[in-house]
């Protein structure tokens, strides 16, 4: 295709690349391991992405920052880090790691699910969205995470894998308005 | 005035028992890109192709392009309040427009809502925008007429019911008014009319529906109208909602005549949809399936088989040229998909020759089928006469020492042009036409000067509706041509009469 790929499916190609070779050399779970810890690293350092891909950083001095980087990490995950620098995609990482954990997830069975909810949700109240998440779709496990909306008044929003199932007030009372405002026959 | 309170609770109450408490599970993408009418989204995995999707500010939009990341969307209505990292979720449905009788005599957008202020449209039935043209077993030939009133399009160029047949000319050449005068000769023909106008100034269209109405033609007409300053993707869905429309009333067995105002304004908004969607362009910048957009458009009228009811979809679209260039893209396009094209001359028209139908260049290819006997008979050699007319007319400008025969030849022509003259608005029922171009072809206006001819084919119309009507009576109900010998004497006698008008 002559278009300039974008950033989403360079993620794509990378991850699934890495995904599949860890597999084959039967170090997945490290390899996984190792990138949750470079996400919390960049998570820290957000400017360090900028740096490996900046122009006028010198190619040295950033080779001399991802060696620091790599250093504690397994061969594979060392080399794919270099690897990514020499073909200056170091801008694109942080989508690799999301797209490789989501590749981790799916093939673990594992669910990521978003709750939005007006108040802050219990840790029991968490696991009983995931149990019965995991009861109404597929899945083995999941994990939930929760932020909160007060423009909710009630009720919880849960988002996972592309899917939103609403039972907040605010979009129940939105319902009725719109139910309301109908003309009458 | 009194308004008890418990009235009024007992009616909220009675709308809230229609509410659902009930959990849905939506599936949802996030908005990356929006613009233009156009918007992309990241995410909805299972979207299918056309299928309607709604935005978080309660906008809806068409999922268009399918690709490996994202997805195109065209949205219809808002856009300026929609932001990147919006939800947008499926709907699983593709888009509807309300159909049924309730949606006769009303102005309409492309989506149905009304437009005309006089409230809201209680329609029990929705038809998706887009389906499937009837097929081979589905149709029958073309064999009934559908009567446009003009003279000139009756006689040369005759439409059949179930018919596509393209009006095409340069602007200001009348293809509006041939349209409108169409729709206002259906009254009383059982024959539901649907006007589609795309990209037309809205004081035009409002003077268009008060001519319709001024005539009585909206007790049988639909106007959809999506105006110039709406989004492209409005535009591009209007004709396929009308056609929506009138589909349900062929399957019903009715007759039905859509009119689309015009297609090169709808290609045009296409072309711009498909731009910002990158979508490869093509000629004239048009996408790759042009083509298509219009042949599946005009593949849906049709006349169905006795055992689907026997209705029909008449469609006259319309294609403005660009000094009188048949040979752009578009027009040729959709002369390939029509089954047949009147051609209108701007030459033609500011020459006061009104309808300014090219007769050499406008041609109907299965209507034959449709015209009644009567005037098959009479209109026959019409159309020769009127080529070699023309032929004769240019070399006749250079010498004045004629014979006979070119003469006479020369005075048909100029008879038969003026006899093909039509005011606007003033379609005239078939049985007259049948009269009056019975005395052009049997030479009883050899004699009558041209600029009488208006008058006499009045008077002669006024003369038949008082003293022959059962003349006129039989070509409109059996179709054939009465005796010749009594339609002779009757016009001799009219002729008799007749006074020119000296000067």
């Amino acid at each position: 295709m002559p278009m300039k790929l974008n950033k989403f499916s360079v993620g794509k190609r990378y991850a699934k690349a890495l995904f599949e070779y860890s597999e084959e050399q039967a170090r997945l779970d490290t390899t996984y391991q190792e990138l949750m810890v470079i996400k919390q690293v960049l998570q820290a350092s957000p400017d360090f992405l900028t740096v490996m891909s900046l122009a006028s950083v010198s190619n040295a001095e950033q080779t001399q920052l991802l060696t620091t980087l790599a250093q504690p990490f397994s061969q594979i995950t060392q080399d794919f880090l270099h690897l990514v620098f020499d073909y200056g995609r170091m801008n694109d990482l942080d989508l690799i790691i999301a797209e490789f954990e989501r590749l981790y997830d799916a093939t673990h069975g594992r669910v990521l699910i978003h709750a939005v909810s007006a108040t802050a949700l219990s840790q029991e109240q968490r696991q009983q969205i995931g149990q019965a998440y995991l009861q109404r779709f597929n899945g083995k496990s999941a994990q939930v995470t929760n932020t909160v909306d007060p423009d909710l008044i009630g009720g919880v929003i849960v988002e996972a894998e592309g899917r939103r199932i609403d039972g907040s007030i605010r979009t129940k009372l939105q319902q009725m308005r719109a139910l309301l405002a109908q003309p009458l026959r | 005035m009194s308004i008890k309170a418990e009235e009024i609770s007992a009616l909220i109450k009675q709308q809230l028992a229609n509410y659902q408490d009930q959990l849905k599970v939506e599936e949802i993408g996030t908005v990356t890109y929006v613009g233009d009418g156009i918007a992309r989204a990241h995410g909805l995995d299972n979207v299918m192709a056309s299928e309607l999707l709604q935005f978080s500010n309660g906008s809806y939009g068409i999922a268009q392009n399918l690709e490996a990341n994202d997805v195109g969307i065209i949205v219809l209505g808002k856009f300026d309040d929609i932001r990147e990292g919006d939800t947008v979720k499926r709907t699983g449905r593709i888009m509807e427009v309300p159909v049924g009788d309730e949606m006769i005599g009303r102005v309409v957008n492309p989506l149905g809502q009304p437009v005309d202020g006089a409230g809201p449209i209680h329609t029990e039935r929705t038809r998706p925008i887009e389906s499937p043209a009837p097929g081979v077993m589905q149709r029958q030939s073309v064999d009934q007429p559908l009567q446009t009133g003009l003279k000139t399009i009756d006689a040369l160029v005759p439409i059949g019911r179930g018919q596509r047949e393209l009006i095409i000319g340069d602007r200001k050449t009348g293809k509006t008014s041939i349209a409108i005068d169409t729709i206002l000769n259906q009254k009383g023909q059982d024959t539901i009319c649907i006007y589609v106008a795309i990209g037309q100034k809205q004081s035009t269209v409002r003077a268009q529906v008060e001519t319709l109405r001024s005539f009585g033609a909206m007790d049988y007409t639909t106007v959809v109208v999506a105006g110039p300053s709406e989004p492209a993707p409005m535009l591009y869905i209007a004709p396929y909602a009308g056609s929506a429309m009138g589909e349900d009333f062929m399957y019903r067995g009715k007759h039905v005549l859509i009119i689309f105002d015009d297609l090169s304004k709808q290609a045009s908004a296409y072309r711009e949809i498909s731009l910002l969607l990158r979508r490869p362009p093509g000629r004239e910048a048009y996408p790759g399936d042009i083509f298509y957009l219009h042949s599946r458009l005009l593949e849906r009228a049709a006349k169905l088989s006795d055992e689907l009811g026997g209705g029909s979809m008449t469609a006259l679209p319309i294609i403005e040229t660009q000094a009188g260039d048949i040979s752009a893209y578009i027009p040729t396009n959709v002369i390939s998909i029509t089954d047949g094209q009147i051609f209108l001359e701007s030459d033609l028209f500011y020459s006061g020759t009104r309808p300014a139908m090219d007769a050499g260049n406008s041609v109907s290819r299965v209507g034959g089928a449709a015209q009644i006997k009567a005037m098959k008979k009479v209109a026959g050699t019409l159309r020769v006469d009127l080529a070699s007319y023309r032929e004769l007319e240019s070399f006749a400008q250079f010498g004045s020492d004629l014979d006979e025969a070119t003469q006479a030849k020369l005075n048909r022509g100029r008879r038969t042009v003026e006899v093909l003259k039509q005011p606007l608005h003033k379609p005239l029922p078939v049985e007259k036409q049948v009269v009056i171009l019975y005395s052009l072809t049997h030479g009883f206006l050899d004699s009558v000067p041209v600029d009488d001819i208006q008058r006499y084919q009045d008077e002669l119309f006024a003369n038949f509706d008082s003293n022959h009507e059962d003349l006129l009576n039989e070509i409109k109900t059996t179709g054939n041509l009465p005796d010749e010998a009594k339609m002779d004497s009757a016009i001799k006698a009219f002729a008799e009469g007749f006074t020119p008008s000296a000067n």
